[in-house]
């Protein structure tokens, strides 16, 4: 197959999956966004502006087309400020989820492969701690003991998301561990590390693959939520949470600074999401048509 | 490769015997202590080329003696006496690097489902290199040349759309016919069928068969056929060998089995086996009872308890395998010599 035909072929997939494309769109996007946010804030984000206070957005009266999504309380351009805390948010969000990925299957995986002995039980245990305190309450506890910087609000995202990830991946470990086919596999010869990487390791990428950008997207809520609780991420940096609860005071008379950020989380979320969705069923072959 | 020191080859009345299990005993130690003697000294052979059907209850040990002879047995099952001679050598002292590469090579198993034994998340064509693949390093276009063959073994001829499919879009029987098309990848010396129909429907079951046959019939490989079902073993194999509670009870060519079964169990099995063309009014006869607790087995004969024509000799004493007649063993205290199937059975 040349590249041509896999190109077309791959639009044509594309228009056939039209949530797919909607939401590889956002995603794209997003991703361009979150890369070059430097070049493509159209204001200083952090400059003052005492002149423009509170302007809307350019389409309700009063606004200004040179800011576009209007000011915040002191002057500062919205959608300035939007460009970078996607940044910020996305990037936070990306890094724990990788990060948690990589603990939750690491502990899975030797939990689910050594399943009845003592140190899966005690991996189990703290994982179980671990899933049992509440978050709210480890976050505030964390980031309120240390510097609320990026690297600490990304230490407290991962912890908060990697013992499902590891509870999810010894259950799959163990279910193909005792499947047929690793049963047929040993007898036709394969050795224990072929088993471990061609079967077991295979066939877990299907169950962490589609729930990363869904889990993504909840990290992403989760980070605005700190940040909206002015634990996160600390001003100067922006997030999206951060810039919600700069308009908290205002939200009854200018909505547009806490309302935009939200929409743009959702937008987020909504377009992860339905990625996720269809890597789901492009990963099973039980579910494609 | 073979180490030429150690291949004796046996002889056995002048025919080349390809598989010789000696006194086998696979015992499963429970972490409460209790020992389940799954398998307990079982001794049969087979020649080369032949079909051996090994038949008996669930839970007789029929799957843990093919596992052993694979010695795939899995963890508190360990295997602790016994020899099994494969072409002259003792699988049971090959170091584990030598034996891995006997299984799927020289010795393949069947699994029972079908629907379970493929792995879901990796095309037909995937799996059939890799099973390959294991062993030996070769170019997928040479690989898939011998896949061609294999699938034309099996009957089946249109290769090249069905390796790009998964297992999932295939019916149970095909499933099974692409498995045993993946057994025979190496051309194995055994093939071990452990209950290869039991999962399918009827009319499936006898193109299995049929594609087993042919498959030994093309490539001269010997058979060793698990079941339970006698309708299978009587279509489809040479010597039979009826195993209750770990043990060998019976074991005989056939059609003597079929004709003149000798041991009390034989003898409930035929009896319990439905016939379409039997006369209307006759009432099928079950073995009373239930299979033993193989944790607690009794003390003499395992079957005594359901046995019709138990003494109490056979409620003290564990009956030896005796060879009564040549080529026909039974363990029984007292061997129905005279018992004849009905004709009308016609088996």
């Amino acid at each position: 197959m040349n590249f041509k035909t896999k190109l077309s072929n791959g639009i044509k997939y594309l228009q056939k999956n039209k949530s797919f494309s909607i939401g590889l769109g956002i995603v794209l996007i997003t991703i361009f966004i979150a890369i070059f946010a430097d070049s493509l804030t159209p204001h200083v984000p952090s400059k003052l502006n005492p002149k423009f206070k509170l302007l809307p957005p350019f389409w309700v009266e009063g606004g200004n087309p040179k800011y576009i999504l209007g000011t915040d309380a002191i002057g500062r351009d919205l959608l300035s400020r939007l460009i970078k805390g996607i940044q910020m948010s996305v990037g936070i969000s990306l890094f724990s989820v990788l990060s948690s990925i990589l603990i939750g299957t690491t502990i899975g995986v030797i939990s689910g492969l050594v399943h009845p002995s003592w140190l899966d039980s005690v991996l189990m245990r703290i994982t179980d701690i671990q899933m049992g305190f509440p978050f709210i309450v480890l976050a505030i506890i964390i980031l309120t003991m240390v510097d609320p910087t990026p690297f600490s609000c990304i230490i407290v995202l991962t912890l908060s998301a990697w013992p499902t990830y590891a509870r999810v991946i010894r259950s799959s470990v163990m279910i193909e561990k005792s499947s047929d086919y690793v049963d047929a596999a040993k007898a036709m010869g394969a050795s224990r590390a072929r088993i471990a990487i061609k079967y077991i390791g295979r066939n877990l990428l299907p169950t962490i693959i589609p729930v990363a950008p869904m889990d993504i997207a909840s990290v992403v809520i989760t980070e605005s939520l700190l940040s909206f609780m002015q634990i996160g991420i600390q001003p100067p940096l922006i997030s999206l949470g951060n810039i919600m609860s700069d308009g908290r005071n205002y939200i009854s008379t200018h909505w547009w600074i806490t309302a935009i950020p939200g929409f743009v989380i959702m937008i987020i979320v909504i377009g992860l999401n339905l990625v996720g969705d269809t890597l789901q069923t492009t990963f099973d072959p039980k579910l494609k048509q | 490769m073979e180490k030429k020191s150690i291949k004796v080859s046996e002889q056995n009345n002048g025919k080349d015997v390809l598989l010789k299990v000696k006194d086998l005993k696979t015992h499963f130690f429970l972490p409460s202590g209790q020992i389940v003697k799954a398998v307990d000294g079982v001794t049969f052979s087979l020649e080369k080329g032949k079909v051996l059907g090994i038949i008996g209850e669930s839970g007789s040990g029929k799957s843990v003696t093919s596992r052993s002879i694979m010695r795939i047995v899995e963890a508190p099952g360990k295997i602790i006496n016994g020899e099994i001679l494969f072409k002259g050598e003792n699988l049971l002292t090959l170091p584990e690097s030598e034996m891995a590469k006997i299984r799927g090579r020289r010795i393949s198993l069947i699994f029972q489902d079908p629907t379970t034994s493929f792995n879901p998340y990796m095309t037909i064509g995937q799996q059939l290199i890799e099973a390959y693949r294991v062993h030996e390093k070769e170019s997928e276009n040479k690989i898939k040349e011998i896949i061609a063959q294999v699938f034309k073994l099996v009957g089946i001829s249109d290769y090249e759309d069905i390796v790009k499919r998964y297992p999932c879009e295939f019916s149970a029987g095909f499933r099974q016919r692409i498995f045993i098309a993946m057994s025979m990848i190496f051309t194995p010396d055994l093939l071990i069928a452990d209950e290869p129909t039991t999962s399918l429907g009827i009319t499936i079951q006898a193109e299995i068969i049929e594609a087993l046959n042919d498959v030994k019939e093309r490539t001269g490989t010997s058979v060793i056929i698990i079941t339970h079902d006698f309708g299978v073993v009587s279509q489809f194999s040479d010597d039979i060998f009826v195993m209750y509670a770990g043990r060998c009870v019976e074991s005989s060519p056939k059609k003597e089995l079929l004709l003149n079964p000798m041991h009390p169990y034989t003898i409930g099995l035929i009896r319990s086996v439905p016939l379409l063309e039997a006369r209307k009014t006759k009432r099928l006869k079950s073995i009373p009872g239930f299979p033993p607790d193989m944790m607690n087995l009794p003390i003499g004969c395992a079957f005594s308890n359901r046995c019709e024509f138990a003494q109490d000799i056979c409620f003290e004493k564990v009956p030896d395998l005796v060879e009564i007649r040549p080529n026909r063993k039974i363990a029984c205290h007292y061997p129905q010599i005279n018992y004849q199937t009905n004709q009308d059975t016609q088996i």
